[in-house]
């Protein structure tokens, strides 16, 4: 695997405010990299220096093996970037946006095949005012797309997204990466992080908190995890002679049972014939950005 | 090239598809033709009205071509009218004497009524002492005047106003809409030359300057009685070097203004005082020295100026020049200014 994307030490200051304070990070070609955080943890601007957008204070940025700052045309076609705003021309139906950004790479047109990767085949009449949210954000990664990229920036494509809408972008995103692309995604989402990303950055005021699969984080905390039955199943007391259980509690809705080895303890309720309607939680990237950071997520 | 054409064609589109804007492109200026239009069409053969009480010789020889007449019954009907304001003076005649009341805030009908009133009684004078051929006498001839009809002088200047408020309006939302949804970002993030989105924007303004001129000469033509001289290839070079130079301002107040409020806030500030000053609603010569001096320094002048002398007088490449020049310089100095002061964010 080749190296897409080099960050060494980059730094950036508006006035007193740290905006990204000595991140060093490397993302390999076909790697799908999600950079999670609260808002104004420093991933937008992070993103803007890579692409070339704004020049860091001071570290270095490699992309694609070129440096993308001061304006590199040469670079400029193998990325495609979605910027946070639908930047649409106005007035202008799905296929002429898709049809202006192709002529606007001196690319062929490819307006049929990103209208159907997007799932908007339907919509190529339309003008952009028409469209809902979930179809303007499909289609503005459609335009970032149409010049047929090596590296995809996505900057919080499926915020303000219903869940249905981005349930649906999940598998656009999906389809992307199949085509073998890099892909770096910026999310306060910290379940589509874990969902669709190879490996995450955890990002919080300026520094990096952590780098990893997402399951190795999860996996790293050694979090106790949480199984819950309904309520009266099991009585309290009676879970507790369980060997591998640290604690058991019936709050009348459910009985939850806290344990860190849960094969034993499901083996032990199996055995009792318990296991309908059983849930079983472990710990989640919220569990990993709460140990970090020492305080709750809030995106 | 491909760019080029297609970032110009993504404007056009969008300028088409666009209600508001083709309301003030096309609309508003044909509304503001048509009624400036009628106004000084009317104007232009307008009689000073005059009441009138009795109907003997002296009121008879009032001359019909100058005269609107409005009959009152007496003189007291008469005197009110006059007061109302509704006839600015009144001819009362009693026997041999005509009483002339006036209102004073009229003074130029005043003048012209107490004028005729009395030429219509010295020859009455003349006539009752038996004076066939007076000792001195009036002479007067009409002379083809340089001067132009109101209407010939508007239409230029409606013209000239449309396409400036077009270019500099144009200019300055569209680059500050871009830059407030991130389009402009985006299109710096397409490998494409600077120029090319400056070329494409000037594409646009010319090509709707083109039709502007079309569209509000040919209705001007047919609706009111005028001739135009139109020499085209004059004409059109003035033309772009005046949507050059409102481009280049658009441009300006596209990179100082941070909404398109603010940005048509400040476009209709420049634009509106400066189409008073250059004389294009009512002729410069009516304002202080002063004023008409600034207004030689402003490109709409030049604008305006040069549309006269090229589609209404029939002048030569001369006077082309002499309009474009300015334009030109104007647009460059601007224009530059407006480099410098870009914003690609907000």
């Amino acid at each position: 695997m080749k190296t897409a994307i080099k960050v060494a030490d980059v730094k950036k200051a508006y006035g007193n405010t740290k905006a990204v304070d000595g991140i060093s990070l490397e993302i390999e070609q076909g790697e799908f990299f999600g950079i999670i955080g609260p808002n104004g943890a420093g991933k937008t601007t992070l993103l803007e220096i890579i692409e070339g957008l704004r020049e860091a204070d001071s570290g270095q940025v490699e992309l694609l093996g070129a440096k993308p700052w001061p304006r590199n045309k040469a670079l400029l076609p193998r990325i495609g970037v979605q910027l946070q705003a639908s930047a649409f021309f106005e007035k202008l139906t799905a296929r002429e946006q898709l049809d202006s950004f192709a002529d606007l790479y001196n690319a062929p047109r490819r307006t049929d095949e990103m209208l159907e990767l997007v799932g908007l085949t339907e919509k190529a009449k339309t003008p952009d005012d028409k469209l809902s949210g979930g179809q303007k954000q499909r289609l503005n990664i459609a335009c970032a797309l149409v010049h047929d990229p090596e590296v995809v920036f996505l900057d919080e494509p499926t915020a303000a997204l219903d869940p249905q809408a981005r349930r649906n972008l999940w598998d656009v995103l999906r389809n992307i990466q199949k085509q073998g692309k890099t892909i770096v995604l910026t999310t306060h989402y910290l379940d589509e992080a874990e969902i669709l990303c190879d490996r995450i950055a955890v990002v919080d005021k300026g520094k990096v908190l952590a780098l990893d699969a997402p399951a190795n984080l999860v996996r790293g905390l050694e979090a106790p995890t949480k199984i819950s039955l309904p309520s009266g199943a099991i009585s309290a007391d009676e879970a507790n002679q369980i060997g591998a259980v640290e604690t058991a509690s019936d709050d009348g809705v459910s009985v939850t049972l806290v344990t860190r080895d849960s094969a034993g303890v499901l083996t032990e309720l199996s055995n009792r014939n318990l296991l309908h309607g059983i849930s079983v939680h472990s710990a989640t990237l919220e569990d990993v950005f709460l140990s970090l950071t020492g305080r709750e997520y809030r995106a | 090239m491909k760019q080029l054409a297609s970032l110009s064609m993504a404007q056009i589109r969008g300028y088409f598809r666009d209600r508001t804007t083709l309301f003030f492109t096309f609309f508003l200026p044909l509304i503001f033709l048509g009624i400036f239009g009628l106004v000084s069409s009317n104007s232009n053969v307008s009689k000073t009205e005059v009441g009138i009480v009795g109907n003997g010789p002296l009121i008879s020889a009032l001359p019909k071509d100058v005269l609107k007449f409005e009959n009152y019954k007496d003189e007291a009907t008469a005197r009110e009218a006059v007061r109302k304001g509704d006839s600015p003076g009144a001819f009362i005649e009693s026997g041999n004497n005509v009483t002339l009341v006036y209102a004073t805030t009229d003074a130029t009908s005043a003048g012209i009524l107490q004028g005729i009133a009395t030429s219509v009684i010295n020859s009455a004078n003349l006539q009752a002492a038996g004076v066939t051929s007076p000792a001195y006498q009036l002479n007067a001839t009409a002379v083809e005047s340089e001067d132009l009809k109101p209407i010939e002088q508007l239409t230029p200047g409606i013209v000239s106003w449309a396409i400036a408020t077009s270019a500099c309006f144009g200019a300055a939302l569209t680059f500050i809409s871009w830059r407030d949804k991130q389009l402009l970002r985006r299109l710096r993030l397409a490998p494409m030359p600077t120029f090319t989105l400056i070329c494409s924007r000037l594409a646009v303004a010319i090509l709707i300057a083109i039709i502007q001129a079309a569209v509000f000469f040919a209705i001007a033509a047919v609706a009111f009685d005028f001739t135009l001289k139109p020499n085209i290839l004059l004409y059109l070079p003035i033309l772009i070097c005046g949507v050059l130079a409102f481009v280049a301002i658009g441009q300006l107040i596209g990179s100082i203004a941070k909404t398109v409020d603010s940005g048509s806030a400040i476009a209709n500030l420049v634009v509106l005082p400066m189409a008073f000053v250059c004389g294009v609603f009512m002729p410069a010569s009516m304002f202080p020295p002063i004023v008409q001096t600034i207004g030689k320094f402003l490109p709409l002048y030049h604008i305006n100026e040069g549309t006269i002398d090229v589609m209404i007088r029939g002048e030569g490449v001369s006077s082309m020049l002499n309009a474009c020049w300015p334009l030109l310089a104007f647009a460059l100095v601007i224009g530059a200014i407006a480099t410098k002061a870009f914003r690609w964010e907000k």
